[in-house]
């Protein structure tokens, strides 16, 4: 691992699985690196993610993380669309 | 202008009763009309299992209108299990047959001398003897029904029953029609044993006029463009309603352990996509005119025998019976769900109560002596199956866990109270409040006790996308809207998604397929009512309506004795959650206060009482119910 760089995965819940068609993936990602690197990798390697992003919330390692909130090296971002009653 | 069904079982009489346009325009049919036949005829505080309880089963004007969600109906009485007012929906295939059998709505009354079954069919009805029927389980009594009536389609006759579970009054008894399908929560299946009515079967093909045939067409083809772009419908379709359960973990909001965890380490061997993977789903079924397809069918030999017939494990089920119970193990809840369908018994309760069971086995306030050898160890699939069979039959420890926790620990002791999960009787559904405010709200207020069908959950709303200026949810207007805000925006999203869905319960619409989850539009659903009937309803009268049915439902309950001391949490909900994204968050007595009081404001009601004020009910054209509170007193100064 270059020491320029975090390896994190990024966990596709619901509709987020659906649109990236995986339920988790590795992204390599420069230091210092935030949530909105990583997302933006996973809207260009699927873009159909473009649509949900406006609705979908964020976390890292289990817990609520803005676009903003910083990355280490394997972390774990949870994207996670509504989930309503049923 | 309709006609309603009219049976007295101890009278044995069989009337019609005509339905007044008026009366149809004010409360619709499901929830609004049953609560207005139920508050006008019922007396204050008769015994919900004697004879002067009523069913009131409704359909809505909408009828047979082929659109995605339009096949429910609702079942309506006083709630054995709770402390009044009582409710419940199913779908299938019934909606459509009440109406082409003739009627709106049937009210049952009385009580019969001996089992009996109501048999409607092109605008006539009578009672058949159920004896033989007696004591058989629901997919028995369905079936027996079908060959007693020379039924050569499954779809000729719907049928609902209860089993033996409401026969034996389990106060959480369901109704159950077309194999699968659960009118559940409430215990209407306890009232229609009380009664001695086994079953009732919907047979017809009348014609049902409606106002403007191309009008409808029209609005129908924009159902089907509508539905398709519900954010909701696909993963519905692939995965079913459990398939959030892993979600639901994910972000710390999965009931678990009796709701001492918001996370289960088995919840993705019981999500709804280890049922698609796993090849325990053999199938996907849908309700009458639904694209959607979300219900589950099931099939297995082993290691327990799943009939294809009796439905699949929806998400309430595998929660209930899952992470509720720590258990991991999806053939197990295949089996608790189909065991309960038979039975006749309501998932979300059964689960619950079973849970409740097993916490108090862990304490040693339920003992091996009394459970008769029983284990109750969390996450035993034994324990759980068992335990299902025990309720149903009202055996050994069974009957006691047939009353419900509230009772249950009443009768326990030893504190017992504290790990009953339920909000006025009712047990509490899989859904976390520590994790969603409004959710929390919703489950105080709802008159039927503890409901996760009120209104949409808190996800939906932190995003612009799904605010609606039509329905006066402007976006600018509504700051603070994430999952753990609790101030004036989201108790007015609340208040105003509470008379749309109460709306959606009188027209008996499956929500699934509405806004926001599903892509149905509001005004869609009103264009279609306007087309049918001929009415010009306006969206300000479609959201009173909703709203005049959720005041009418709070003077039934007024009427009861309930007041905003009923409108609570239980105590564990109000406490931190040890683990996940919420831990250490707690629902504070507070916050439930402030939006309380809030949610009172916006409704016109009492805050001191929660009850509707005059001012309130004459808006809503309720002034004989303001009249007949103000008789007793109920009515707030």
């Amino acid at each position: 691992m270059n020491v320029s760089t975090v390896k994190v995965a990024l966990v596709y819940l619901g509709r987020a699985r659906e649109a990236s068609g995986t339920r988790e993936e590795e992204f390599v990602l420069q230091t210092p690196a935030k949530i909105e690197q990583a997302v933006s990798q996973a809207i260009i390697a699927h873009p159909k993610l473009s649509e949900l992003m406006d609705t979908i919330k964020l976390l890292i390692n289990g817990q609520w993380a803005t676009q903003e909130a910083a990355l280490k090296d394997g972390d774990r971002v949870t994207l996670l669309p509504p989930v309503g009653g049923g | 202008m309709g006609k309603i069904l009219r049976v007295n079982l101890s009278t044995r009489s069989i009337t019609t009763d005509p339905l007044q346009e008026e009366v149809a325009r004010k409360f619709i049919g499901g929830r609004g009309l049953s609560a207005k036949i139920l508050f006008d005829e019922l007396k204050p505080g008769v015994n919900p299992l004697g004879p002067e309880n009523k069913l009131v089963v409704a359909g809505g004007p909408m009828g047979v209108i082929p659109f995605s969600g339009n096949s429910r109906f609702s079942v309506c009485a006083k709630s054995p299990l709770g402390l009044g007012w009582g409710e419940s929906y199913s779908g299938g295939y019934m909606a459509p047959k009440i109406k082409q059998s003739g009627f709106d709505a049937f009210i049952i009354e009385g009580v019969s001398e001996t089992p009996v079954w109501l048999y409607v069919n092109q605008g006539e009805a009578e009672l058949r003897d159920a004896s033989k029927y007696w004591g058989k389980t629901t997919e028995d009594t369905e079936n027996g029904i079908k060959k007693e009536l020379g039924d050569t389609d499954k779809r000729q006759t719907s049928v609902a029953s209860i089993g033996p579970a409401g026969e034996k009054v389990v106060r959480y008894a369901a109704i159950m029609n077309d194999l699968r399908e659960a009118a559940g929560r409430s215990g209407m299946g306890a009232v229609m044993g009380s009664k001695k009515l086994k079953a009732w079967g919907c047979k017809g093909s009348l014609k049902v006029p409606v106002h403007d045939d191309k009008k409808l067409k029209d609005y129908v083809r924009q159902c089907v463009t509508e539905v398709k772009k519900g954010p909701y419908i696909q993963p519905l379709r692939d995965y079913g309603t459990a398939g959030d359960t892993d979600d639901l973990s994910a972000s710390g909001r999965l009931p678990t352990k009796n709701f001492m965890r918001g996370t289960f380490e088995g919840a993705d061997k019981i999500t709804g996509e280890t049922i698609v993977s796993s090849g325990l789903l053999t199938g996907r079924d849908t309700c009458w005119a639904c694209s959607t397809n979300c219900k589950r069918v099931v099939d297995s030999k082993s290691p327990y025998l799943l009939e294809k017939e009796v439905g699949g494990q929806e998400y309430e089920t595998t929660a209930a019976f899952g992470s509720y119970c720590l258990n991991s193990d999806m053939y197990a809840i295949a089996k608790a769900n189909q065991l309960c369908n038979l039975y006749g018994m309501d998932t979300i309760s059964t689960g619950v109560v079973v849970g409740f069971a097993m916490e108090a086995y862990e304490r040693g306030i339920l003992t091996k002596e009394q459970t008769g050898g029983l284990e109750l160890k969390w996450g035993s699939p034994e324990a759980i199956i068992k335990l299902v069979e025990l309720i149903g039959n009202r055996e050994g420890i069974g009957n006691l866990l047939a009353e419900g926790v509230w009772r249950a620990a009443q009768e326990l002791g030893k504190g017992a109270e504290e790990f009953a999960m339920h909000v006025k009787g009712r047990e509490v559904p899989m859904h976390e409040p520590r994790g969603k405010r409004n959710l929390g709200l919703m489950y105080a207020v709802a008159d039927r006790g503890a409901c996760h069908m009120e209104w949409e959950h808190d996800d939906y709303w932190e995003s612009d996308t799904y605010m609606r200026p039509d329905l006066g949810l402007v976006a600018s207007e509504l700051p603070n809207r994430t999952l753990l805000d609790f101030g004036s925006s989201k108790v007015k999203i609340a208040k105003v998604q509470a008379d749309l869905w109460s709306m959606c319960d009188s027209l008996v619409v499956c929500v699934f397929d509405i806004y926001p989850g599903g892509g149905i539009e509001h005004s869609t659903l009103l264009g279609i009512l306007n087309a049918a009937t001929g009415w010009r309803m306006t969206m300000k009268e479609y959201m009173e309506t909703g709203e005049r049915a959720i005041n009418l439902t709070r003077a039934f309950n007024a009427r009861e004795g309930l007041t905003r001391d009923e409108d609570k949490l239980p105590n564990r909900l109000m406490e931190p959650l040890p683990d996940g994204a919420f831990a250490g968050k707690p629902f504070a007595p507070e916050v439930l206060g402030s939006m309380l009081d809030n949610y009172y404001e916006l409704r016109g009601w009492d805050k001191k009482t929660g009850r509707p004020t005059r001012a309130t009910l004459h808006r809503l054209g309720l002034d004989y119910v303001a009249d007949e509170l103000g008789k007793t007193n109920l009515l707030p100064d």
